[in-house]
């Protein structure tokens, strides 16, 4: 079974540029919420969101999608390989800094984007623009040979596009996936979540007692994927392995999640199976944990029937950056490689009063774990369920 | 396989498929489930045109909707994989439509849910209790060959012996695409020569190599229209 390895990642949330600020801002229990002033939220349920600082996009039609502005920023902003100076907001990106000359070829690197809504910004001058656009964009900017696509499974997108990208490296199809993942506030989106009751008024407590909804939040990140040969060639070395993968569906509510938890148990039993691995080797896991009630219920459920909740523990991180989306599995898949590296699970921020069941699970503390593994899962509109265990390089 | 176009709407042993007409057929639940599933009615266009696609299909595979005749629901772990070039953009307007009205103040939360272009995949798995894997595909000039693509590798790793791929694009398509939706259902077959298997079966193999990815027979297939017009 040829291994699947993350070489290169990065990510810019609510708090800050870069895997350091978000780990040490949710050990912190920070929370990176701000009031929102890219419209008015006085009709929505909350103002707040966790807003990327200095985003700021478009207000006229010819302008640039808030997403595109994104994508650049995260692929330019990566502080070892753009030195201060060389990054312009404005200029196309250049696919050899980020993925060396040979991946910029023929049969270079394959481009898999994730987001749920791309450049849906755009849509306030009557303009659409399909999300299709974003990668094919993305992929000319990086000098690719080819368009690549997007992947949109409601939040379990990029968790998805992960799984693929490394499904296609396992199977000998790619040898290099770069995945780029991202959503943005946009009063489109802001407007429907408000609409349908899942967002809270106030800061989102995911896995308490008095939880009551979600609060939004942007991001994005992306994951550079090789296989052991390439990663040998490119004499890179790698941040993590992406052990294993699985995707189900409930088959049972379009907005809401099967109570039992059945895709979700499927898809994680499936990610054990695809790396190898027993159920009780898992110690440590990531949740999805939006916050609202039925999302985190029926996770506690899962986890309880699949582990031992003696010797598990686990968090979610949207207490701090707000629920991101469809970026929010490849944000929190940057976050376990550096979990992994430090062995430390951060807390989970807003959580004050565990929900009945989680008490052993959630804790607002930093734990260390023993581990060498990690589960991470997100589930999303349309009973959908992705799993991927990511561990240490051995 | 079954499809939804603007001249025509069906399964293959039923209807004669053909890609353009003038508008498209209206789209009821009476006219295209076997099964009464009420959120049909509310669906968003896009969702309409996909999920009848889907249903269409798994007729013609005799693939029954998943509550039986004694209200049983049947789940299978049968994949679901879309392709699209423009996605729910026709949806997305109308929802902004919507949150233009009075400030902001009168959103859509029914509208909302369909712009998730998944989302008519999700109600297909509800339908056909569909507990596979499940996502949409969206890429530029689109032939329909990635999601096909896809879904062979689901075949290939042995997770599914069953899997639904198509495309379904909006009538906003600015490409040579049509706008419309055709799903097929790929099941793996032992082909031994104990088991030749159905010879009125089309079988899809794909090619070694990077282009052409798949044959129907000795014919390349270069788009999944091509691959509709070949069987047919």
């Amino acid at each position: 079974m040829t291994p699947v390895y993350i070489v290169d990642a990065h990510v810019i949330t609510a708090l800050g540029s870069g895997v350091e600020s978000l780990f040490g801002g949710v050990a912190a229990g920070k929370k990176g919420f701000a009031r929102v002033d890219r419209f008015d939220t006085s009709a929505y349920v909350s103002p707040y969101a966790g807003l990327i600082s200095g985003l700021s996009f478009s207000i006229k039609p010819e302008e640039t999608s808030g997403v595109l502005i994104l994508a650049r920023k995260l692929l330019k902003d990566r502080v070892p390989l753009y030195p201060a100076g060389s990054a312009n907001s404005v200029d196309p990106i250049n696919s050899v800094d980020l993925l060396g000359p040979e991946d910029s070829l023929d049969l270079g690197a394959l481009l898999i984007t994730a987001s749920t809504k791309g450049p849906v910004d755009l849509i306030r001058h009557g303009q659409g623009s399909p999300v299709a656009s974003l990668a094919g964009q993305l992929a000319r900017e990086l000098g690719l040979n080819r368009p690549g696509f997007n992947i949109n499974a409601a939040c379990a997108s990029s968790t998805i596009a992960l799984a693929k990208g490394a499904d296609l490296i396992r199977r000998g199809r790619e040898h290099t996936v770069l995945i780029v993942a991202l959503d943005v506030i946009t009063e489109f989106v802001f407007s429907g979540f408000s609409a349908i009751g899942a967002m809270s008024a106030s800061p989102a407590m995911p896995f308490d007692r008095d939880r009551q909804g979600l609060t939004l939040g942007e991001g994005a990140a992306f994951l550079l994927l090789m296989g052991k040969e390439r990663l040998e060639q490119t004499n890179r070395r790698a941040l993590a392995e992406i052990r294993g993968w699985g995707i189900a569906c409930d088959a049972a509510h379009l907005t809401a999640p099967d109570r039992t938890g059945s895709g979700l148990k499927k898809a994680v039993i499936q990610a054990c199976k695809s790396g190898e691995t027993s159920l009780d080797s898992i110690h440590a896991i990531n949740a999805h944990g939006t916050g609202t009630r039925y999302n985190d219920a029926m996770e506690i459920e899962v986890f309880k029937a699949l582990f031992n909740p003696r010797s598990l523990m686990a968090n979610s991180i949207k207490g701090s950056i707000g629920h991101t989306l469809g970026a929010a599995g490849a944000i929190e898949a940057v976050l376990c490689t550096k979990i992994l590296e430090k062995k430390v699970l951060p807390g989970t921020p807003g959580l004050s009063h565990p929900a009945e069941g989680a008490g052993t699970i959630f804790s607002r503390d930093n734990r260390e774990i023993t581990s060498d593994s990690i589960l991470t899962t997100n589930s999303g509109f349309g009973g959908i369920n992705a799993a991927l265990i990511l561990g240490g390089v051995r | 396989m079954g499809w939804v176009f603007s001249s025509s709407m069906g399964r293959p042993d039923r209807v004669q498929l053909s890609l353009s007409g003038d508008h498209f057929p209206e789209l009821t639940g009476k006219s295209v489930l076997k099964n009464p599933y009420k959120p049909f009615g509310r669906m968003d266009n896009f969702s309409k045109m996909g999920f009848a696609a889907i249903a269409f299909a798994m007729d013609h595979a005799g693939i029954s909707p998943s509550t039986t005749r004694d209200g049983v629901k049947k789940k299978r772990n049968i994949a679901l994989i879309a392709g699209s070039e423009t996605g729910c953009l026709e949806t997305d307007l109308l929802y902004q439509a919507t949150l233009s009205r009075a400030g902001g103040a009168l959103p859509s939360p029914a509208l909302f849910a369909y712009t998730l272009p998944s989302c008519f995949l999700g109600e297909a798995s509800i339908y056909f209790g569909l507990t596979g894997e499940s996502y949409m595909v969206e890429e530029e000039n689109m032939t329909g060959l990635t999601p096909l693509s896809m879904a062979m590798d689901c075949l290939e790793s042995g997770l599914y012996r069953a899997v639904v791929c198509g495309v379904c694009n909006s009538e906003l398509t600015k490409t040579d695409s049509p706008p419309g939706a055709l799903f097929l259902v790929l099941e793996s077959i032992d082909n031994s020569d104990d088991n030749p298997g159905d010879p009125a079966v089309p079988v899809l193999t794909r090619s070694p190599g990077n282009k052409p990815l798949f044959h129907l027979g000795k014919r390349e297939i270069k788009t999944l229209v091509d691959f509709f017009e070949y069987v047919f």
